[in-house]
């Protein structure tokens, strides 16, 4: 066996009974909670390196068909330009979300190192500044924060506007009364609390200002405009389908068409009032076909499909697969 | 000690599951001729490729919205018998995909097929095409190309969900024949519906088994009958135990669900 092979199968094994015993492992006996999230962003990152793969496929096969003009080129084109188009608007307002998040989040960064500042106090930490220091430095970089905020341009007629002006007057409040005297930590708490909620309150009022910025607006004409009512259309034509889909399935050519064709019948005219007009007893006819035999045959098929699952998951577990399984690389 | 999600007899009875799988793996190690019984669906998969090569015409083969896991792994088996009859008759073998790790693993599987006849020439990785990963732009996109490439042949072995019915109708109208395989039991029925073979449930882990005859892939097949076998005696008992206790009900015995309760 090559060293390769040898990996990819210690890899597998090492993958499975991890997540195998995170799942029925309690708390108690292994805190898998502290590796759990470090081992989720692996994977998250290489979901993310495949992504790139399709990327790459999509851009190799259309491309190919742009350059040498071949058949129905035009629809590849049409597929890149909304491939960059869509990239370039997502990037856009990704960043400007970012901005955004990262203003809001100065606020947070001061709430709680007002909350430090409280426990070093309270754990009389020699080893940091003085708390009348490290209070002078907290308001100074909360001034200037706040300084940042244009609060001319805040209209109290706005609810979201208005709560922001009210959030920013109680933490004013908190501010001065450490300013008073910057020795005590008695509003460091009540600071920390109200910088928190501010870092919240502001988030939504940049997020609810931005909504009209052009960004946004080209994203929503993407995804609103675009691309929900194409996935609705293809979504809408499986009405279709499904009615050619009964033709064929209702046409009786076989004892076991005529049985799938009657319980068909029974559970429709079980389901509609005209059912009941012509038998009382259709709906609980189709209560009991749908409850028992459909039900039974739900299951059977389930739980053979689990079975099947479970040994084939065993398999990849111990890496038994053949090489057809992609198991050559 | 309480395990989490599971008892200790439920751990008891998987780990009497992986030792059931382990000794027949070891007791038929070199026992190939293991009884399968006759699967229609399975044999039409060999009949769909052979009409494929009279054709000409390219063949499709779908795998869903399947990500990496058991059922594709199950589905693979097929596709790689699909692509060596494909190389063999030198059929374009097109293969439209949703997730791009699956699509890494497909193409992996798909080129080494088409070496193990001599005709890795004939790969062309521009043949597996990603699609897109939104549930009915894949659908749109599988349209688009069983239409413009008009398959004489599709197989739709995998996950799949709302849009089963749509793909399989897009086949249906190009006059293609196809195989539909899925362990969903709401959309067996589309298939059935609309697809010429329907494998149904496990049917679909079979198929590689049936189609490879390999020892280990035969192995698997007897060990879930196995296991089901014992899953069906222990329902029969269930069933005993709850008819008894609505017959009599001062017995009031404990049904099996009360060892699945028990924490040490």
């Amino acid at each position: 066996m090559n060293i390769k092979k040898l990996l990819i199968k210690t890899f597998t094994f090492i993958g499975g009974l991890y997540f195998f015993l995170e799942f029925v492992m309690p708390e108690s006996v292994f805190d898998f909670d502290k590796y759990h999230e470090s081992i989720s962003n692996a994977f998250i990152t290489m979901s993310c390196m495949a992504v790139g793969l399709g990327i790459i496929n999509l851009m190799v096969l259309h491309l190919d068909r742009i350059v040498y003009k071949k058949k129905d080129y035009f629809f590849s084109l049409t597929l890149l330009l909304s491939l960059f188009i869509t990239l370039v608007i997502l990037s856009l307002d990704w960043y400007q979300n970012e901005k955004i998040v990262s203003k809001a989040n100065k606020f947070l960064t001061l709430s709680k190192f007002s909350e430090v500042i409280l426990d070093d106090e309270k754990a009389k930490n020699s080893k940091v500044l003085a708390v009348n220091i490290r209070n002078q430095k907290l308001i100074s970089e909360l001034e200037k924060d706040i300084n940042l905020i244009d609060k001319n341009s805040i209209n109290i007629n706005e609810a979201k506007e208005r709560e922001l002006k009210e959030v920013l007057e109680r933490v004013e409040k908190s501010k001065d009364n450490i300013k008073k005297d910057y020795h005590s930590t008695k509003y460091n708490l009540n600071l920390s609390k109200r910088l928190r909620n501010l870092s919240i309150v502001y988030r939504e009022y940049l997020q609810y200002k931005n909504k009209d910025s052009l960004i946004k607006k080209l994203y929503l004409i993407c995804f609103d405009g675009f691309f929900n009512p194409l996935v609705m259309s293809m979504f809408s034509l499986l009405g279709f389908y499904v009615a050619t889909a009964a033709f064929k399935a209702f046409k009786i050519k076989s004892f076991e068409s005529f049985l799938m064709m009657l319980s068909a019948l029974i559970v429709i005219l079980g389901q509609v009032p005209f059912g009941v007009k012509i038998w009382n007893g259709f709906p609980s006819l189709r209560l009991w076909l749908l409850s028992v035999p459909s039900t039974g045959a739900f299951r059977a098929i389930t739980l053979g499909a689990f079975i099947a699952g479970l040994v084939m998951a065993l398999r990849m577990w111990f890496s038994l697969e053949g090489h057809e399984k992609g198991g050559k690389n | 000690m309480a395990f989490e999600h599971v008892n200790i007899v439920g751990l008891i009875l998987i780990f009497l599951f992986i030792f059931i799988f382990f000794y027949f793996l070891y007791k038929n190690k070199r026992n190939p001729n293991l009884y399968i019984r006759k699967i229609l669906g399975i044999d039409a998969i060999s009949d769909v490729c052979d009409y494929a090569g009279e054709t000409g015409r390219p063949v499709s083969f779908c795998t869903g919205l399947s990500s990496v896991g058991p059922v594709l792994y199950a589905s693979l088996g097929v596709l790689s018998f699909v692509a060596k009859k494909a190389g063999t008759f030198k059929n374009r073998l097109l293969i439209p995909q949703y997730t791009p790790e699956v699509m890494a693993i497909v193409e992996e599987s798909v080129q080494e097929a088409y070496e193990s006849i001599n005709r890795g020439s004939l790969f062309d990785k521009k043949d597996i095409r990603f699609l897109s990963d939104e549930q009915f732009a894949y659908a749109s996109g599988y349209i688009g190309m069983i239409k413009r490439e008009r398959a004489c042949a599709t197989f739709l072995f995998g996950t799949f969900a709302a849009e089963s019915l749509i793909l399989a109708e897009a086949g249906q109208e190009v006059g293609a024949v196809q195989v539909g395989a899925t362990i969903s039991p709401e959309q067996v029925a589309f298939f059935i519906a609309s697809c010429d073979y329907t494998l149904i449930g496990e049917e679909l882990f079979a198929a590689s088994s049936y189609l490879t005859r390999k020892p280990l892939e035969i192995t698997s097949i007897y060990t879930q009958d196995k296991v089901k076998l014992f899953i069906f005696f222990i329902i029969i008992i269930g069933s005993v135990i709850a008819t008894i206790n609505q017959i009599y009900p001062d017995l009031n015995l404990h049904n099996l669900d009360y060892f699945l309760t028990i924490e040490i």
